[in-house]
């Protein structure tokens, strides 16, 4: 006889039940699995909609797993009836509702913070058996509390490194934030075109050229992005909203922003975004960029000198399952980008043709997937990157993913088994390059990764001409696009410190 | 180089080579004379935590009875390799035994890797490890160089003295047949100067293993866990292990396990975000971004959690203002013991055995309950407001 289970996830900040911004797995607790007969269940949660499930009577853990990288845990055991509720983590500003949940927002140390890490130094050890202060250590076979001296020795160093941290955070915030600060920034938006035939240079380029080369020339002068929300640490822009042909790769929309410090930001605006949401497939959304105030520097020693806080820039689309579906994907939660990329409909996504941008994010996911669950219902997976990569000649994204797709899983399955043809990698490889910077991070790792491998055949087998060359340059480039591409972000964004003329 | 373990089987297994570097005698306040110190130190000097990181996570791979746990890959060999003030690094192995460690020079980390490489490729289904904790560089997202003992010694070319661990981890998946293989990096990520890239452009290191291309990288499965993509001292405390491997290690104990049918299993999966609860446990705080992994899509099992994972606690008041005048008391419903927490300004961050516990929160000035709460813990991790 199965119980129901119902499992929600709340903000006050959400609207009830219109986007799937998380993802639940209800699993047998550890160890019960053969008392019960109900399977493994992962699906998409709505905010502020409670899912139901049927369940066999038995103990189980619910996780629900956010974009950010975080999860949340329950366990139940289910006799009867059952209902959990999960949290959304709170934002500081509704304006700010998708960023939080996408961990782009830090909460901040703040003078408070600084307080109470110095009370827990001044406080005496618990003269009972209880864990030192604020911290605790492993517990002992049996559960009790382990409290050696060692123990509080070590809580307490960690404790000081948190307090000098908690205050240099603090005063480099305020060095660097505040209403005067925010007003400082400037945003561009510019409009470019990237011409395929332009030469691979065959030296390293001053870091605004290789900005240059990557982003393509502008079609016309930038124009000023206006501030649409702001407070003291964080600001918002919203982008025109444009045709779609701004996904296709001609052109391509970027952001040139100049933070307080003089850091220059460039940032790919995802333009004429469409949804890719299976519910709102083909709205046209528009596309944001946001500035917040990041910690970007810890433990330091008492003689770094290092900004602890710094103005950190990324991109994004009104489409919270889209943005979902990434963050999953970025921190590495592949069972749960995959659940997620079923809301995306994606078979609509690759046929359609709507949204090649997040067609590539799409396929990006589906060859990070083990093979048991990237074919699951997808049996043209493998035509539909190919067809990614001819249909949208411009997409730097669609050459990588076929590349992805050549070297690791062959383009066919009649393929995989066979040997690797480096020219034939090589071709899609230098075809990504030409198409300029790709519209995400991933694409710039797995473009470096792959063209290291060629290069190294290359050397391996001693070959030489003019492909081989091409292939020093191009992997040249695409080192030097590393050491500007902010990790982890979603959406390309490149950062360079402006020196003085 | 000291082979501490390599029981000569073909037989699935796991391999396992740990190299932890706190001893770089070219590097600021190093032990080679003045004139030799290498003048582009960016600051990088000498470093208490790798040593003892080592030792802790060679402790827990070797120790059968509490340790490393994989049934399906048992261990087969461990290698250590170790620069510490202290010469020769001496390690002491659960049944009591002490072995002189091998230092971490370039030499000698060349020949490791070879040596494990090919240890690990006695079988395709084996699970081959790669650890290293000191200092690192970051050229770029994909171009990470690992610092080894001697380096700055060769002031012509640092990097000779150095790994590139991307091209060395493409190298090894397509010269090394363990089709499952893990590496963790626990270094600072930090960029060189502009005036040590002016100098000696941005070689990375060795590859020390080749990256030709075969189709072997087809079937091969290679996640890597980041310590950080901060500008960070990704090691942390003075004479502690490194946050990265007390936080690896407390995902061993159950932070990243996951349920499954025989137990609780620690998975690729669920080590990230492991490692970031447990870290956010250490300091006191979120650590933002603190562990990054690299392909860890296709998941497999590193380890059986033995008994009852562990799971990391975070009790507080749900009115912040509260914290100050409340303490906070467990109760472990499995072994009937209380322990409390006095009055404090911060929350309480507790790692428990998986199971039923209650928490209550009591006001300090009369022991009034302010607020009450029993659950059963699951990893990762559970926050209780009260």
């Amino acid at each position: 006889m199965s119980a129901k289970l119902g499992i929600s996830l709340t903000s006050k900040a959400w609207n009830p039940g219109t986007q799937h911004a998380a993802v639940a797995e209800v699993v047998p607790r550890g160890g019960t699995a053969r008392t019960t007969s109900s399977p493994q269940s992962t699906f998409s949660l709505k905010v502020n909609q409670s899912h139901e499930l049927p369940l066999e009577p038995g103990e189980y853990t619910v996780r629900v797993y956010l974009p950010s990288g975080d999860i949340l845990t329950e366990s139940v055991s289910m006799s009867s009836d059952q209902f959990v509720e999960f949290e959304l983590p709170e934002s500081p500003h509704e304006w700010l509702g998708q960023e939080q949940l996408m961990g782009s927002i830090q909460r901040l140390p703040t003078r408070a913070r600084v307080k109470a890490i110095a009370e827990s130094l001044a406080t005496e050890p618990p003269q009972r058996a209880a864990p030192a202060g604020p911290a605790a250590t492993a517990p002992a076979p049996t559960g009790k509390a382990n409290v050696g001296p060692d123990t509080i020795v070590k809580a307490r160093q960690r404790a000081s490194y948190a307090m000098r941290d908690a205050e240099r955070a603090c005063d480099s915030i305020e060095r660097n934030s505040g209403a005067s600060r925010v007003a400082e920034i400037h945003a561009e938006r510019l409009v470019t075109v990237i011409d395929h035939d332009r030469p691979f240079p065959d030296t390293e380029l001053p870091f605004d050229a290789l900005i240059d080369w990557w982003v393509g020339a502008p079609k016309a002068d930038g124009k000023v992005l206006q501030l649409a929300n702001h407070d003291d640490r964080n600001a918002k822009w919203i982008c025109p909203q444009s045709p779609a042909d701004y996904l296709h790769g001609r052109p391509r929309a970027f952001a040139s922003v100049m933070d307080p410090t003089k850091r220059r930001h460039v940032a790919v605006l995802p333009e004429g975004w469409v949804c890719s949401s299976e519910a709102a497939f083909g709205r046209p959304t528009e596309a944001s960029l946001l500035m917040t105030v990041v910690i970007g520097a810890i433990l330091q020693t008492e003689d770094e000198q290092i900004e602890a806080a710094r103005w950190s820039c990324s991109a994004s689309v009104d489409d919270v399952e889209f943005m979902t579906y990434l963050g999953f994907l970025y921190s590495g939660q592949s069972s749960a980008a995959n659940a997620a990329l079923k809301t995306q409909g994606a078979e609509l996504l690759f046929e359609k043709g709507m949204n090649p941008v997040a067609a590539a994010a799409g396929a990006y996911g589906l060859l990070s997937f083990p093979a048991s669950e990237r074919s699951e219902g997808r049996s043209a997976w493998r035509s539909w990157v190919r067809n990614l990569f001819t249909r949208f000649p411009d997409l730097p994204d669609g050459a990588i993913a076929l590349a992805r797709l050549y070297l690791r899983n062959g383009e066919d399955e009649g393929s995989e088994k066979e040997e690797i043809d480096v020219e034939k990698l090589r071709r899609y490889l230098l075809e990504a390059v030409r198409r300029g910077v790709p519209y995400f991070t991933l694409g710039i790792t797995m473009l470096t990764e792959m063209l290291s491998l060629v290069k190294g055949d290359d050397e391996a087998t001693q070959r030489s001409g003019d492909a081989v060359d091409l292939t020093r340059r191009a992997h040249r480039l695409v080192s030097q696009l590393g050491r500007v591409a902010i990790p982890g972000k979603l959406f390309t964004v490149l950062s360079v410190r402006q020196t003085p003329p | 180089m000291t082979l501490i373990v390599d029981d000569q089987s073909a037989q699935p297994g796991t391999h396992v080579v740990l190299i932890g570097i706190g001893d770089y005698p070219f590097l600021k306040d190093g032990s080679a004379p003045p004139a030799q110190t290498f003048d582009l130190h960016m600051e990088m000097g000498q470093l208490s935590s790798p040593p003892r990181s080592l030792g802790e996570l060679a402790t827990w791979f070797s120790d059968t009875q509490n340790g490393f746990n994989n049934p399906d890959r048992p261990l087969r060999s461990l290698e250590l390799l170790c620069s510490a003030s202290q010469d020769p690094f001496e390690w002491t192995d659960p049944a009591g035994a002490k072995h002189a460690i091998g230092r971490a020079t370039a030499a000698n980390v060349s020949q490791a890797v070879l040596d494990w490489k090919a240890r690990a490729s006695r079988s395709a289904d084996n699970l081959a490890v790669f650890y290293f904790c000191g200092h690192g560089l970051s050229f770029g997202e994909s171009q990470n160089s690992l610092l080894l003992e001697d380096w700055g010694g060769d002031t012509n070319d640092p990097a000779n003295r150095a790994i590139s661990f991307n091209d060395m981890r493409l190298g090894l998946m397509n010269q090394c047949d363990a089709r499952q293989q893990c590496y963790f990096i626990d270094a600072c990520r930090t960029p060189p100067t502009k005036a040590y890239i002016d100098k000696y452009g941005a070689a990375l290191g060795a590859r020390i293993v080749g990256g030709g291309l075969n189709r072997q990288i087809r079937d091969i499965v290679a996640p890597a866990f980041f310590a950080t993509r901060l500008m960070a001292k990704a090691y942390g405390f003075t004479d502690q292990s490194s946050l990265f491997t007390q936080g690896m290690l407390r995902c061993f104990r159950g932070v990243a396990s996951r349920d499954a049918a025989s137990g609780w299993e620690v998975t690729v999966e669920a080590m990230a975000e492991g490692i970031n609860k447990s870290v956010e446990s250490l300091a006191f705080a979120t650590q933002p971004q603190y562990c990054q992994p690299l392909e860890t899509g296709q998941s497999f099992m590193l380890h059986r959690v033995r008994d009852d994972p562990e799971v990391i606690v975070k009790v507080f008041t749900r009115d912040l203002n509260l914290l100050p005048s409340t303490i906070f008391v467990h109760l472990c419903e499995s072994t009937n013991e209380t322990v409390e927490r006095p009055p404090g300004e911060l929350p309480w961050w507790l790692p428990v055995t998986m199971g039923k516990h209650t928490f209550k929160a009591l006001a300090a000035a009369n022991r009034q309950e302010l607020g009450s709460r029993s659950k059963t813990v699951s990893p990762p991790s559970s926050e209780i407001g009260l």
